[in-house]
C-alpha cells in the first residue's frame, strides 16, 4: 500500500504541471508562446534536422531585438520545411546544383519563404538551390549523408561575421574525412514515418516546455536584448559597439586556413566552394554606433582567400555602399538582414556564378 | 553532479528505487557505485585521490584497532591525519602559501622561486577529508570499532548525499546505518522529499537569485556606498544561509528517503540570541568537529583565561581557513572569535545583558537576535569579499551615503514580480524556519492538514519552476 500511495502522491504533485505541458504540446497551436516562428518549429532533440519536418506555418512575427517592446515591427512571414527539417519547400527530387550552408541569415530568420537567400538565388539564376541551414559547423555538413544525395556542384558557405571569430577561429582545418554524426541515420530512417514524426513532435514540444519558458520570461520581464545606439535610436543591434573590434592576426590566419582546407576538401569531391561571410549589422551601421570605421575582418579574409585561390565574396563593400545610398538592408528590430539585404547578397553571388557555367546549368522547376 | 541539475533529477529516483529493489546485502555496493558516479561527474580521475585517502584511512583504522601500544596508535593516527591534511594542503592551500611566501620574499629581498600548481580543487575535499579524520580519531579514542569491511568504510567516506557539502558525519552515527537493513517506509520517503523540495527552494529560488545582486556589489565594492553595501551584506547573509542550508536539506532529505538519518546541520542560526549561540546553530557538523577535535584537545575553556582566549582564536582562525585559501576567510574567522571573546567577557561582567531589565525584557530577545544578526552580517562582508582590500573598502563605504540611483540601478536586475516574490519568499522562509523549532521541514509538514501540505507542495514546485535559477545560457535563438 505504501508504494502505490507514494506513486499516487507523486503523480498528484507533478500531475498538474505535466498536464499543462501536455496541453501545450497537444492542444495549443505550435506558435502560441512564441513571438516568431523559429523557436516554435526548432527541434529540441528528437529530430535530425534543425526544425520539425513538413511544416507550413504563417505567422505575424516580430524581430529578435525588440519583442515585447514599443520598437517591435510586426511582419507576416511564411515558413516551409522539408523532409529533413531544413527550410525548403518540400520537393520530389533531392538533387540541387547549389547548396547554401550557413547560419540564421541563410535560414531567413525574420523573412518569409520567398525572401530567403535560396529562394532569391533560384529566382535570379534559375539554379536549383538548397538551404542547409542553420549549420555553422561546416564539417557537420561534410559528415551528413545528405551531401551525397544533394549532389551539389557548388556549395556556398555563408556565416555571419561574428561567427568568424567565435567559431571559425577556434576550429582546426579539416584533414581527414569526418565521421558521421552518431544517431543521424537512425533518426533519418524514423522520420520517414508520419506516425513517428507526429509522436516526436509531441515529445519535442513537451520537452521544450514553451509555456514554462514563456511564463519565466514574462516574470523576469526579459523582453529583448536589442541595444539602441545613441545616434539612431530605431536601428537596434545585438551587441552595439562591442561588435566593432578588429580581429587578431592569429585569428584571421586560422579562419583563412580553415576555409582553405574546406575548399581543398570540396575540390577532392569535385565541388566548388564559395565563401560568403555576411557582415554584422553593427559593421554596416558602425557610423551610427559612434565608431566611424567599420572592422576590416571580412575584406581581409576575402582578400587572403582570393590570394590562395579560394572563391570568396566580400559583401561588406556593397552593403556599406547601399546603406550609404539610403537603402535599409537589415530589419529595424532584428539582428538579421531583410529582403533587400538578401537580394543584394543574391545579386553578388549571381555575379560570380557565371564563372562556373561549365559546372552549373539553370534548371526549370519548382521555385523556393 | 550537483543537486539542482537534470542529471540528479534522473540519478536520484533511479538510485533510490534500485536501493529498495535490491536485497540488503547488495545495497552497499549499489550506493558505492552510485556515489562513485556522482563524484566522477565532476572530474573523473580525481576519484583516485579519494580512493587513496580511503585506503590509507581504512588501513590506519585497522592498524589502530589491532595495535596495543598507545605510542604506536598515535603514530599511525598521525600518519593518517598527515595524509589527509597533506592532500588538503596540496590541492587547496599550496598556491595560497606559495603566493604569500613569494610576496614575503619580495619584501625581504629573498630569492624564492617555487612554481604554483595548476590543480583544480577536488569537489568536497574539505568535507570528506574531515569526515575521514573523525573516523580514525574516534577509533584511536576507542569510541568506534575499526570497520573491517572496505566497501562499507569507503561508502562512509563517499556516501553521495553528503559527499560534496556535508553534513560532516561521525562514524558513530553513520557507519552502523550503512550496515543495517532499511525497509521502505512511506514516512521516510515523504519527509525526505519534503526536505529536498525545501532545500531546492532555498537554493534555487532565494540563494541563486540574491547572488545576482550580491555579486555585482562585491565584485567592485568601491563603486557602492551606504545602504547599497548594507543591502548587499544582508542579501549575502541570506544567500549563504539558503545556499548552504539548502544543500544540507537536499543531502539530508535524499538520505532520509533511503532511511538514513544524517545529522542536522543548521538550526535557525539567524534567530540566535548571542554569537556563542549562533555557533551552536550554524554549520553544526563543522563547529562540533572543531570543538571535539581541536578546541577540546587544546584544553577548551579548562585552562587559564589567556590560554582559553587563544584557543578560541586558533579554532576560529583555522575554521576560517577551512572555508577557503584566502586571508579574507581567516579574518572572518578571527572576527567571529573576537566576537565570542568579547561577548563572553561582557556577559561575565554584566550578567544583566543576558536577560535585560524588567522593563526591557519583552523586547530584549528580539534586540539580541537583531544585534547578533547585524554582527554576523558585518563579518560576512569579509567572507564574501574577493580580498582584504575589497572587504575594508566595503566596510569603509558602509558609512557613506548611497545615492538612490545607485541602488535602483542594481535592483533592475530583477523585475517587479521577481522583487516582490523574493521579498515574500524571504519573509516566508524566516517565518517557516522560526516555526520549525527542533524539527526539520520534512517533520514540520508531517501531520499538518492535507490542504495545508498540498499548498506548500504546489507553491514550492511552482516557485522553483518559475523563479528558480537554472543554468540558462544567453542564447538569442531561445528567446521567449
Amino acid at each position: 500500500m505504501a508504494i502505490p500511495r507514494l506513486c499516487l502522491k507523486l503523480t498528484a504533485a507533478a500531475g498538474p504541471f505535466l498536464l499543462i505541458a501536455s496541453i501545450d504540446a497537444v492542444v495549443l497551436d505550435i506558435d502560441v508562446f512564441n513571438f516568431r516562428v523559429w523557436e516554435a518549429v526548432a527541434s529540441c532533440k528528437m529530430f535530425s534536422g534543425p526544425f520539425y519536418p513538413y511544416i507550413h506555418i504563417r505567422k505575424l512575427e516580430v524581430g529578435d531585438l525588440a519583442h515585447h517592446t514599443g520598437y517591435e515591427v510586426p511582419k507576416q512571414v511564411e515558413w516551409y520545411t522539408d523532409a529533413y527539417g531544413f527550410r525548403n519547400i518540400p520537393s520530389d527530387t533531392l538533387v540541387h546544383d547549389l547548396v547554401l550552408v550557413g547560419d540564421s541569415n541563410v535560414v531567413g530568420c525574420a523573412s518569409s519563404q520567398q525572401e530567403t537567400l535560396a529562394a532569391q538565388i533560384q529566382h535570379d539564376t534559375g539554379i536549383r538551390t538548397y538551404s542547409y541551414a542553420p549549420q555553422i559547423d561546416f564539417s557537420f555538413f561534410l559528415r551528413d549523408p545528405l551531401l551525397v544525395n544533394l549532389k551539389p556542384r557548388v556549395v556556398v558557405y555563408s556565416i555571419t561575421e561574428r561567427y568568424l571569430g567565435e567559431h571559425l577561429a577556434k576550429t582546426p582545418p579539416i584533414s581527414a574525412p569526418p565521421r558521421m554524426p552518431p544517431g543521424l541515420p537512425i533518426k533519418r530512417w524514423l522520420e520517414q514515418f508520419a506516425a513517428w514524426r507526429h509522436a516526436a513532435v509531441f515529445v519535442d514540444r513537451f520537452l521544450k516546455l514553451s509555456i514554462l519558458h514563456y511564463c519565466r520570461a514574462r516574470v523576469a520581464a526579459t523582453n529583448s536584448p536589442g541595444i539602441q545606439p545613441s545616434v539612431a535610436p530605431k536601428v537596434l543591434t545585438l551587441e552595439g559597439q562591442k561588435a566593432l573590434h578588429e580581429s587578431d592576426t592569429a585569428d584571421i590566419d586560422q579562419i583563412v586556413a580553415v576555409i582553405t582546407s574546406y575548399s581543398a576538401y570540396m575540390d577532392g569531391m569535385r565541388i566548388q566552394l564559395i565563401f560568403m561571410p555576411i557582415p554584422n549589422k553593427e559593421t554596416i551601421f558602425s557610423g551610427q554606433l559612434g565608431d566611424s570605421s567599420p572592422p576590416e575582418l571580412i575584406p581581409e579574409v576575402v582578400r587572403r582567400l582570393r590570394n590562395k585561390g579560394v572563391m570568396a565574396i566580400d559583401l561588406q563593400k556593397p552593403f556599406m555602399k547601399a546603406t550609404a545610398s539610403g537603402k535599409l538592408l537589415y530589419h529595424l528590430d532584428d539582428s538579421h538582414w531583410n529582403s533587400q539585404g538578401i537580394s543584394l547578397a543574391a545579386f553578388q553571388l549571381a555575379q560570380v556564378l557565371p564563372r562556373l557555367s561549365n559546372i552549373l546549368k539553370p534548371q526549370t522547376g519548382e521555385t523556393q | 553532479m550537483i543537486f539542482n541539475s537534470l542529471q540528479f533529477l534522473v540519478f536520484f529516483p533511479v538510485v533510490t528505487s534500485l536501493f529498495y529493489v535490491l536485497p540488503h546485502q547488495f545495497r552497499w555496493a549499489l550506493l558505492l557505485v552510485a556515489s562513485s558516479i556522482f563524484y566522477m561527474a565532476f572530474i573523473p580521475w580525481y576519484i583516485l585521490i579519494l580512493v587513496f585517502t580511503i585506503l590509507v584511512d581504512y588501513a590506519a583504522g585497522l592498524l589502530i584497532g589491532s595495535c596495543q601500544g598507545n605510542h604506536r596508535k598515535l603514530l599511525i593516527l598521525t600518519g593518517s591525519i598527515f595524509t589527509n591534511v597533506g592532500t588538503l594542503f596540496v590541492f587547496k592551500y599550496y598556491n595560497f602559501l606559495n603566493e604569500n611566501l613569494t610576496q614575503l620574499a619580495q619584501v625581504l629581498d629573498w630569492n624564492y622561486t617555487a612554481a604554483g600548481m595548476q590543480l583544480a580543487l577536488p569537489i568536497g575535499l574539505s568535507f570528506h577529508t574531515f569526515q575521514a579524520m573523525s573516523y580514525t580519531i574516534e577509533v584511536y579514542r576507542g569510541n568506534q570499532k575499526a570497520e573491517r569491511h572496505l566497501g562499507i568504510y569507503a561508502l562512509y567516506v563517499m556516501f553521495y548525499p553528503q559527499l560534496v557539502a556535508g553534513p560532516i558525519e561521525r562514524p558513530q552515527n553513520l557507519l552502523h546505518q550503512l550496515r543495517e537493513p532499511h525497509s521502505f517506509a512511506y514516512s521516510n520517503v515523504a519527509k525526505g522529499l519534503r526536505q529536498m523540495a525545501w532545500g531546492l527552494f532555498k537554493k534555487m529560488v532565494i540563494a541563486d537569485r540574491l547572488a545576482e545582486f550580491v555579486d555585482v556589489v562585491f565584485d567592485d565594492p568601491s563603486k557602492f556606498h551606504g545602504t547599497t553595501i548594507a543591502l548587499a551584506s544582508l542579501a549575502f547573509a541570506i544567500q549563504i544561509y539558503c545556499d548552504f542550508s539548502g544543500y544540507s536539506d537536499i543531502a539530508i532529505g535524499s538520505a532520509e528517503t533511503m532511511g538514513f538519518k544524517l545529522m542536522r546541520n543548521f538550526k535557525n542560526p539567524y534567530f540566535s540570541e548571542s554569537l556563542s549561540d549562533f555557533w551552536k546553530r550554524w554549520h553544526i557538523s563543522l563547529s562540533t568537529w572543531f570543538k571535539d577535535y581541536l578546541y577540546i584537545p587544546l584544553g577548551g575553556n579548562r585552562v587559564s583565561l589567556p590560554r582559553w582566549y587563544s584557543n578560541l582564536i586558533i579554532v576560529f582562525a583555522v575554521s576560517g581557513l577551512w572555508h577557503g585559501a584566502n586571508w579574507t576567510f581567516v579574518v572572518w574567522g578571527l572576527i567571529n572569535g573576537i566576537y565570542v571573546i568579547i561577548e563572553t567577557g561582557l556577559l561575565q561582567h554584566f550578567p544583566a545583558l543576558s536577560s535585560g531589565s524588567a522593563a526591557t525584557r519583552p523586547l530584549w530577545r528580539p534586540i539580541k537576535v537583531l544585534a547578533t544578526f547585524a554582527l554576523t552580517c558585518i563579518a560576512w562582508i569579509f567572507f564574501r569579499a574577493r580580498n582584504l582590500q575589497d572587504a575594508f573598502t566595503a566596510i569603509g563605504n558602509l558609512f557613506t551615503a548611497a545615492t538612490a540611483n545607485e541602488t535602483m540601478t542594481l535592483l533592475v536586475h530583477w523585475s517587479m514580480v521577481e522583487s516582490l516574490f523574493l521579498i515574500g519568499g524571504v519573509g516566508m522562509l524566516f517565518v517557516v524556519e522560526y516555526n520549525l523549532g527542533d524539527r526539520n521541514f520534512g517533520e514540520f509538514l508531517h501531520g499538518k492538514p492535507l490542504l495545508y501540505r498540498w499548498c506548500y507542495y504546489y507553491y514550492l514546485i511552482a516557485a522553483v519552476l518559475l523563479f528558480g535559477k537554472f543554468d540558462e545560457a544567453q542564447f538569442i535563438y531561445f528567446q521567449f
